[in-house]
């Protein structure tokens, strides 16, 4: 894989690193990698980590400082639709270790792992704001509220059928 | 010159008038002795160092002259900078001394006991810190935190596991080098020292990381396993460098050069030169420069007489005077009979050998192959 | 019904966009504001308000901005705080997903007032969906005149810019914000400098909270006094209450600081009571960093007097008996809910979202986790809990940042409240696993609804 920005992409990098004064150009580095990570198969690797460090005219050790403190940036590589479970106090009092144990049991995958189809990554996240819509989790940019059983099952079915139509 | 604002702080009930701006560290340091906090990460020559370890954590039980509240917290001395007429607590103050031990005892959590096999010991800031305000024992009882390991080339060897991330060394990257190639990766209590991608770090200056490492994570490849600090003798000694100020502290055994540091004050921060510029070395000086005919030797170098390097040594300053023969002395002058000749059980000892010639750290083969 | 200052509108079908918000009387206080009213006089409605920043602090929000420094030549920054990441706060969420044009109409009024003609809102990067949100209804207010170069022919320029974080709960500490907005990791600074002084690239800078600026509006529209007649004593206006956990009607809730908790918790206006009737053991009134009170506690002070859901009334008693309004992040815990579990994942996300620079928050937050997972799966022995309360007590107020604070409050209420289920647990490791300690030992009495 070549890790460039194609057209579409560099004319959204240009309209981020816009909206900061002329020379602080780092200030684009989170939003930079969230498009990086959006464009390169969901995570990134060093070499798409030293490409954003060229384009924001940096040294990568600044790059990787980030990439690395943040928890959104995955840096190894991750199925097509990664789960990421809320675990935290108010979840947890509302039922989510039951719909972690569900996930880990349909899926046949523990925390931190892909099925072997590459579609699905369970992940356990810290606390995404949604406390009053537990239990929930984060599948890409959309939150999934509310979750019971049946519905982490037609999730899944969903996001199937939607892999099969590509 | 211009007139310079003086404010007066009282430190454990000592004043002292210092300039305007000075930190409370920086004036208890003025008092010295047992006054000055200890200082695990603030360094006063790199720039915006400090306020990270707690370490040396003060209570300001007067504000100022003006606004004589005291601060409500504890505030960290190396980054509060004085007031006219403030009053400040270290040692005499309980709130200090009990947050302090919970800080040491946070330090050494998750630090390894291989004092034994490291190489800063005897000149370690944390062995100190521990020894002053430290309990005997641990209340911690899980497994240590441990780290992928990282080869950062042929200089430089890091021990993530004794890094108490002070930041010094990425500060000492940031200002001394002008492409910094190590950082602080990943977060929190997994938070640690590397490259990221495995890079040697070979910057001309890098070196001094070593010097501004607190503890024992970054060590002198060069000098790996080779001696303990107090079994040898610091030289001051200078050589017409083009790179640097060429000004160092040689370490010696005998003539044998076996180690070569930037020279340090009694904060173990690095000294100034004469014309005022931190004295920092070049990575030539300190791991090239290992002949003594490679340097001009200016004499023996003072060390605390308090400190570990001093002891069981030399009397007064270093070098001054004759080592003092305990032996002889406690035996009341008879000479003690040869128990055991130590050159017939091990090739180590034997005086043919110069462990400062050695590539890398030695060990059982290098001596065995030195016989044949 | 209470007064609505904030949520009133949010119910009016497409309030999200410019047409129908304008339509319903909103960005009257720009016009206000840049027309009739000059820099110094919007701080000093807002002084007269006696608003306090919404983000959990509590923190006079006039006082705040008239520390802002003023230096010839240097720009100046305005920061909103959308980096809403504690445990059991969703209210400046709610704000910016249905009312965005009301959090731009506070921003605009707010930077005037600051004079920064470039605002910042740094949102957290979870909330992914909610920047599309912001920037449409940004290039709507364009269009209208209200934002961009020469506001409605005043002369005052300002644009206001979206920035989606990394996922660190630590960014929402205002120094650990700007840090992370300049591009960096989200380590807290060391203060000082303060914000005001050297802030965003070194620049003046304030930051506030969502709900704060939000708030700006009707203080302008009604004026600083009026709003300061709503709620009572210091807490004025209205508060965001995010409430959560095992009650009937989660949700966020606009409340006028004069309701009563019980009110609160068990009005089909609000909460609702708990779910399926059951009883109310526990609850974190302010977002997980607060003390945790018993229901004894929670709904009459130490001394019996009623709690109300305000500054003052929820931290009456100190941290002995009470606790603090926060961020508004309402938790209740019902009688079923494991206090050790519970204090478990909040050590756990603690440790998780610590920077890791300075030695007692990244050492002690890791430490309590472990000690919290060996009580709870019946390893634990009676010291551990001594242990605990040993690691929080210095931790708490020994830290760069309050993060540190945060996480040892918790641990130290469950303890101080809730010390038998400590002890039931290790002294019954096995019947721990599978059973509950419920209300058991609690002889207070505990409020059954009617």
């Amino acid at each position: 894989m070549v890790y460039i920005f194609n057209d579409t992409q560099m004319a959204e990098f240009k309209r981020l690193v816009a909206r900061y004064p002329e020379g602080k150009q780092k200030s684009a580095l989170l939003p930079v990698l969230h498009l990086a990570q959006e464009s390169f198969d969901g995570w990134l690797p060093t070499e798409a980590l030293d490409y954003v460090a060229s384009l924001l005219q940096i040294e990568p050790i600044e790059v990787y400082e980030v990439a690395t403190f943040y928890s959104m940036y995955n840096l190894k590589p991750v199925g097509k639709y990664v789960f990421e479970v809320c675990q935290t106090g108010p979840c947890m009092i509302s039922g989510s270790d039951s719909i972690i144990d569900y996930i880990k049991q349909v899926l046949s995958i523990q925390p931190g792992e892909t099925t072997k189809d590459g579609l699905f990554t369970l992940k356990l996240v810290e606390c995404l704001g949604a406390c009053g819509y537990a239990p929930m989790m984060q599948v890409g940019k959309i939150y999934k509220e509310h979750l019971t059983k049946e519905k982490v099952d037609a999730i899944i079915a969903e996001y199937r059928q939607v892999a099969n139509k590509n | 010159m211009s007139e310079q604002t003086l404010f007066k702080v009282t430190i454990d009930n000592i004043t002292v008038e210092v300039p305007a701006g000075t930190t409370i560290l920086q004036a208890a340091r003025k008092i010295g002795g047992e006054v000055a906090p200890p200082a695990m990460c603030f360094y006063s020559k790199l720039k915006g160092s400090g306020g990270k370890c707690r370490t040396c954590l003060v209570e300001v039980s007067k504000g100022s002259e003006k606004d004589p509240r005291p601060m409500p917290k504890l505030v960290a001395s190396c980054r509060t900078t004085v007031m006219d007429g403030m009053e400040v607590k270290n040692i005499t103050s309980e709130k200090v001394v009990d947050a302090r031990a919970g800080v040491v005892e946070f330090l050494l959590l998750n630090h390894p006991l291989d004092c034994p096999i490291c190489d800063q010991a005897g000149e370690c800031h944390l062995q100190d810190l521990s020894f002053e305000h430290g309990k005997s024992g641990t209340r911690y009882e899980f497994q240590r935190r441990t780290f992928k390991k990282h080869d950062l080339g042929k200089n430089i060897q890091l021990h993530m596991t004794r890094c108490i991330l002070c930041y010094r060394c990425v500060f000492t990257a940031d200002q001394l080098t002008n492409k910094r190639e190590h950082g602080i990766l990943d977060r929190g209590d997994h938070a640690e020292i590397a490259t990221h991608i495995e890079k040697s770090l070979e910057n001309e200056f890098i070196g001094n990381v070593i010097d501004v490492c607190p503890v024992g994570a970054l060590t002198d490849k060069t000098f790996r396993f080779k001696n303990r600090v107090w079994f040898l003798k610091p030289m001051d000694a200078h050589r017409d460098c083009p790179t640097c100020s060429g000004r160092v502290t040689l370490w010696n055994r005998g003539d044998e050069v076996f180690r070569v540091t930037a020279r340090k004050d009694e904060w173990g921060e690095i000294e100034d030169t004469p014309d005022g510029q931190p004295g920092w070395i070049c990575n030539t000086c300190r791991f090239e420069k290992k002949e003594t005919a490679d340097w001009v030797i200016e004499g023996p170098r003072e060390i605390s007489r308090h400190s570990v390097i001093a002891q069981g040594h030399y009397a007064g300053k270093i070098g001054t005077t004759k080592p003092h023969e305990t032996f002889t002395a406690v035996n009341d002058g008879r000479t003690p009979q040869l128990l055991m000749d130590i050159h017939d059980q091990s090739e180590v000892n034997k005086p043919s050998v110069h462990l400062s010639q050695i590539k890398g750290p030695s060990h059982g083969d290098t001596f065995n192959n030195n016989k044949a | 019904m209470g007064v609505k200052l904030l949520l009133e509108k949010a119910n009016v079908p497409g309030i999200r966009s410019f047409e129908v918000y304008r339509r319903e009387g909103g960005y009257r206080s720009v016009e206000k504001a840049l027309k009739e009213m000059n820099p110094e006089s919007i701080v000093e409605e807002v002084k007269k308000s006696g608003l306090r920043g919404r983000g959990g602090a509590g923190f006079p929000t006039g006082m705040k901005w008239s520390f802002i420094a003023k230096p010839e030549g240097v720009p100046r920054h305005l920061v909103c705080n959308a980096d809403e990441s504690e445990p059991g706060t969703f209210k400046d969420r709610y704000l910016m997903e249905f009312l965005p044009h009301l959090l731009l109409e506070g921003l605009i009024v707010s930077s005037f007032a600051l004079g920064s003609n470039d605002t910042y809102i740094y949102i957290r990067g979870e909330y992914a969906w909610i920047p599309d949100i912001l920037e449409e209804a940004i290039e709507e207010a364009k269009a209208a005149g209200f934002l961009g170069k020469n506001i409605l022919g005043t002369g005052f320029d300002c644009n206001i810019h979206v920035q989606r974080g990394g996922g660190a709960y630590i960014c929402g500490e205002e120094t650990a914000l700007i840090e992370s907005l300049e591009g960096k990791r989200g380590n807290p600074r060391i203060k000082p400098p303060f914000p005001a002084i050297q802030g965003l690239w070194m620049r003046p800078t304030v930051v506030n909270n969502v709900e704060t600026l939000a708030a700006i509006v009707p203080i302008i529209n009604m004026g600083g006094d009026e709003y300061a007649k709503i709620g009572v004593g210091r807490s004025t206006g209205t508060k965001l209450i995010s409430a959560c956990g095992n009650i009937n009607k989660p949700g966020v809730y606009e409340i006028d600081m004069t309701i009563s908790v019980e009110e609160f918790i068990y009005s089909d206006e609000y909460c609702g009571g708990i779910k399926g009737g059951k009883k109310l053991k526990a609850c974190i009134p302010g977002g997980s960093s607060v003390p945790i009170l018993p229901a004894n506690l929670l709904l009459k002070t130490a001394k019996g007097e009623t709690r109300y859901m305000n500054y003052e009334s929820l931290s009456d008693g100190g941290f002995a008996t009470g606790s603090m309004l926060g961020s508004g992040g309402f938790i209740v815990l019902d009688e079923d809910q494991c206090i050790v579990k519970n204090t478990l994942t909040l050590a756990r996300f603690y440790r998780h979202e610590s920077c890791g620079q300075c030695s007692p928050c990244r050492e002690g937050t890791g430490w309590m986790e472990k000690i919290l997972y060996k009580i709870e799966h019946g390893k634990g022995s009676m010291s551990d809990i001594d242990l605990l309360w040993d690691i929080q007590r210095k931790i708490e107020g020994n830290t760069i940042c309050p993060l540190g604070d945060a996480a040892a409050w918790p641990v130290a209420a469950a303890i101080r409240h809730f010390r038998d289920e400590f002890e039931w647990h290790i002294n019954n490791p096995e019947l721990s696993q599978t059973s509950n300690f419920g209300l058991q030992h609690y002889a207070d009495p505990i409020h059954v609804p009617a």
